[in-house]
């Protein structure tokens, strides 16, 4: 009980503090994650889109394959991208290793699969009355396109939240294609990591505090973005 | 939409206000946990760093990984306290030369009832013989470390009946087989958990168990932790003990892009008169951890 | 033509839905489609507005062959508008709606606004404009749904049962603005509906179907009756009193035996009792009359009910009434034995 309220109490300071440490860890979680977020909706949404819209044979094949891509271990991800970036691998004259660009790779290969799969379900459920009420009204198909996207608008807005959750948390990605280079790579994650494993638990704990807070914060602005919620909107 | 786009606007400020360091005059160095753990960087780089402008990226983990990252030409320096295997690392021509900086020694440490009276013992050979006898629980690391290599060689040394364990084991990118050397009836009593110094520690403390740790990791967690961990020191001093770091620049010959250089400076610098001061006036809680070796003190 | 079916079918799976020989729709009139659930109204109004497309057979749309590639399809769907049975509207304002048609096609904002407006008041709806569609009730729905559609002005609207789920006061409204449509600005109009007296009431021409396939008769003036040897000839005994001359396709037939006849409304006669004229005439009753399109529907009873319908013209040169007597001449050729 006492280590609850210590860790609250840590928290608290260290979010008052502005303590440049943690403005930089802070700085690098936020940075990778929107990079990653943005670059991984830049392929799986008009993925997620397509693969909603059309029939094509193999269709259930490749939402089998993608729904099995969620369940990739981070670590594992980690491990692939490594050996393909150290100096030895393929990519290692690209100097990638250790850099937050690595990290950010190794999170949109994460997020990917979120982003397809949650958009797919969004754009499903949504009724196909309004693609021949378009098409009829004279629009073309990209045109339809729009009103599905904009008719789905909230699915797809919780799913880039739900991929945004995913990388701000993950910490296997993040240390194995990091490594928790102190005013380099070293996010909220890695660093609460760290802490436990010096024995710090209290400020490790309070580190997550700090993580949630920015989490809630980003959340917060998310919803304002959306404007108002209609009542029959999930 | 102007509010949104206000909105929008502000949080990808926000997100980009991550650090977009300019990278010119940074040396990449992988070094251990417990390097990183004690502190000492935390005062040395910023000094370096005045004194020269060069910033290091510190990449920590356990020594074999710090070590296969030089092999693989990831780093430009390493960092490490684990003498045969740097030695070899050189003699392979991965490295330039081994800079003698520091020691610090490691420590047998055990539950305050001491059941195996290893507290009495002589030296640390005397005192692993008493853990054994006694088949009292004693936790390693596990984990081919620089401080594991050195509990197994402290094993071979006492005199104890040891027994070599094939082991597969993931390092970095790869599963490789090891051989681990334990004590022959190591089932009963010995706990190898494959975790790094602190959480072996932890590990040790809740099993009241003996255990082999590094000074430095050892203070933080008596007397830097709350609440502090209950064992305490049962044997130290002994010639074994001791636990030498070196500092290798990598070698340009194999590893044209690495920032020899840069490296070669860091080298000299730590084993300059400057550098030793600095390491030798490092207090932990009050307590010198590490003993400058190329300008003894 | 405005449309031209060929052999047109539909199937999905195992199951024929749509299955028309030859179907031909002219412009500026109104069709009404007829038929119980299931019949193959929305599939046929589907096909007619480009949305679906044929198993086998062709469509030919202004006498060119309707070609399934995306962009013409895009083209052709401009000409014409499918107002669905339950139209769903997206999220925003009545004005929005509305105006999407119009987005879509590029027109500006200056050229939408008066026709935004106009479309409002022909629906009547023009207090709305502002209103989020949520909570518009099912009459409010399906009025901005033909204001959407009327505000494209197109060459053809189709209505799946324009008044289903509506009450009586809005149903009036709607039919009155399908036929405005078609009288004012001369669009064809094509819908679909359960009620015999909606197509009576606005349709030039009635389409039935049943189970995919157009059936060639109104379910109307079908009788069962004998036949019965009258002069030595074979007579249909219609209302068990009556033996008439009927048109016999297939020199078959008995005595006794009992058959399905229909009677074309058209072709029955009615003048007042006792006027001259010779020919087998029925005494009958006159039941009801109601206005139709340009016509005149009597309901007789001769022992059985007899829809007739007469010219409007004929009617008023020699009109006659409720519970009036008259004599029933039905001409031969309009008496036809069902196979």
């Amino acid at each position: 009980m006492e280590f609850i309220s210590d860790s609250l109490k840590s928290a608290f300071l260290l979010l008052l503090s502005f303590d440049p440490e943690l403005l930089e860890i802070v700085g690098v979680s936020l940075n990778v994650s929107f990079w990653s977020t943005l670059a991984a909706s830049l392929f799986g949404l008009p993925a997620g889109f397509l693969i909603a819209f059309n029939t094509f044979r193999g269709k259930r094949f490749v939402m089998t394959v993608l729904n099995t891509l969620l369940a990739l271990p981070t670590v594992v991800i980690g491990l692939v991208v490594y050996s393909m970036i150290s100096r030895r691998g393929i990519f290692g004259p690209l100097d990638l290793l250790y850099t937050q660009k690595a990290i950010i790779i190794g999170q949109i290969i994460l997020i990917t699969p979120v982003i397809t799969t949650l958009t797919i379900a969004a754009i499903s459920r949504i009724d196909q009355r309004y693609r021949n009420t378009a098409l009829t009204l004279g629009a073309t198909y990209l045109q339809m396109g729009v009103v599905i996207f904009k008719e789905a608008r909230y699915g797809i807005m919780a799913a880039l939240i739900a991929a945004f959750g995913r990388v701000i948390a993950e910490v296997g990605i993040s240390q194995m294609l990091g490594g928790n280079a102190k005013g380099f790579t070293r996010t909220m994650t890695t660093a609460m990591a760290l802490e436990y494993d010096k024995g710090e638990f209290v400020l490790a704990v309070a580190l997550g505090i700090v993580l949630m807070a920015c989490a809630f914060l980003i959340n917060m602005v998310f919803h304002l973005l959306q404007g108002r919620v209609s009542s029959d909107a999930v | 939409m102007l509010r949104k786009t206000m909105l929008f606007a502000t949080l990808l400020a926000l997100a980009l206000s991550g650090p977009a360091l300019a990278a010119d005059k940074v040396l990449k160095m992988s070094t251990t946990t417990s390097t990183q753990s004690s502190g000492l960087l935390d005062i040395l780089l910023p000094e370096f760093k005045s004194d020269t402008g060069i910033d290091v990226k510190v990449i920590a983990k356990g020594t074999g990984a710090a070590i296969r990252d030089g092999m693989d030409g990831n780093v430009d320096i390493i960092f490490v306290h684990a003498k045969a295997r740097e030695d070899q690392f050189v003699a392979e021509g991965y490295g330039t030369k081994r800079y003698a900086v520091m020691h610090n020694d490691f420590i047998i440490i055990g539950p305050q009832d001491d059941p195996a009276g290893a507290a009495k013992t002589a030296d640390v050979n005397a005192a692993l013989k008493a853990i054994a006898e006694h088949k009292a629980e004693f936790v390693s690391r596990g984990d081919d470390s620089g401080t594991h290599t050195k509990e197994q060689s402290l094993w071979k040394e006492s005199g104890v009946n040891v027994a070599a364990i094939k082991k597969e084991i993931v390092k970095s990118d790869a599963k490789v087989t090891v051989e681990f050397i334990e004590p022959a009836d190591a089932s009963d009593w010995y706990r190898s958990i494959g975790q790094g110094m602190g959480k072996t520690l932890t590990y040790a403390d809740e099993r009241s168990a003996y255990t082999m740790t590094d000074r430095g990791t050892y203070i933080k967690y008596k007397f830097g932790k709350t609440p502090p961990i209950d064992l305490e020191i049962v044997s130290e001093g002994s010639e074994g003990l001791a636990n030498p770091y070196g500092i290798i620049p990598v070698n340009p010959e194999k590893f044209a892009h690495v920032q020899y250089d840069m490296a070669k400076t860091f080298a000299e610098w730590l084993t300059s008169e400057r550098g030793q001061k600095l390491i030798g006036g490092y207090r932990l809680i009050g307590k010198q951890l590490f003993y400058p070796d190329a300008i003894p003190q | 033509m405005l449309y031209e079916l060929s052999n047109v079918k539909r199937v999905f799976g195992d199951r024929t839905v749509l299955d028309i020989e030859h179907l031909e729709f002219e412009a500026r009139k109104i069709y009404a489609l007829i038929g119980p659930n299931g019949a193959g109204k929305s599939t046929l109004l589907n096909h007619l507005s480009f949305l679906d497309q044929p198993s086998s057979g062709e469509i030919a749309f202004k006498s060119r062959p309707v070609v399934y590639e995306r962009s013409a399809l895009t083209g052709l769907r401009r000409q014409v508008v499918l107002v669905d049975q339950n139209p769903i509207m997206f999220s925003g304002t009545v004005w929005k709606n509305i105006s999407y048609g119009l987005r879509v096609r590029g027109v500006a904002r200056a050229e939408r606004r008066p026709r935004i407006e106009q479309a409002l008041e022909r629906v009547g709806m023009t207090e709305f404009a502002r209103r989020n569609v949520h909570g518009l009730s099912g009459g409010e729905v399906k009025r901005v749904a033909l204001a959407r559609a009327l505000v494209l002005e197109p060459e053809v609207l189709m209505c799946d049962e324009p008044t289903a789920g509506v009450d009586n006061e809005h149903q009036e409204i709607i039919l009155k603005i399908l036929s405005h449509a078609n009288s004012v600005k001369n669009t064809t109009v094509i819908f679909s509906t359960h009620y015999l007296s909606q197509s009576r009431q606005l349709a030039d021409r009635t389409i039935l179907l049943q189970r995919g396939v157009m059936a060639r008769h109104m379910e109307e003036n079908m009788f069962h009756t004998r036949l019965v040897k009258r002069d030595q000839t074979l007579m249909c005994l219609l209302a068990d009193k009556h033996p008439v001359l009927y048109t016999d396709q297939h020199a078959q037939g008995r005595e006794n035996q009992r058959v399905r006849v229909h009677i074309d409304p058209k072709q029955i006669f009615l003048t007042r009792t006792g006027t001259g004229g010779t020919g087998s005439k029925i005494p009958g009753r006159v039941k009801s009359i109601s206005s139709e399109k340009g016509k005149v529907r009597a309901v007789v009873d001769i022992g059985i009910d007899l829809q007739v319908l007469t010219d409007e013209e004929q009617f008023l040169a020699e009109p006659f009434q409720v519970l009036a007597h008259v004599d029933v001449l039905i001409l031969q050729s309009g008496i036809r034995i069902m196979t």
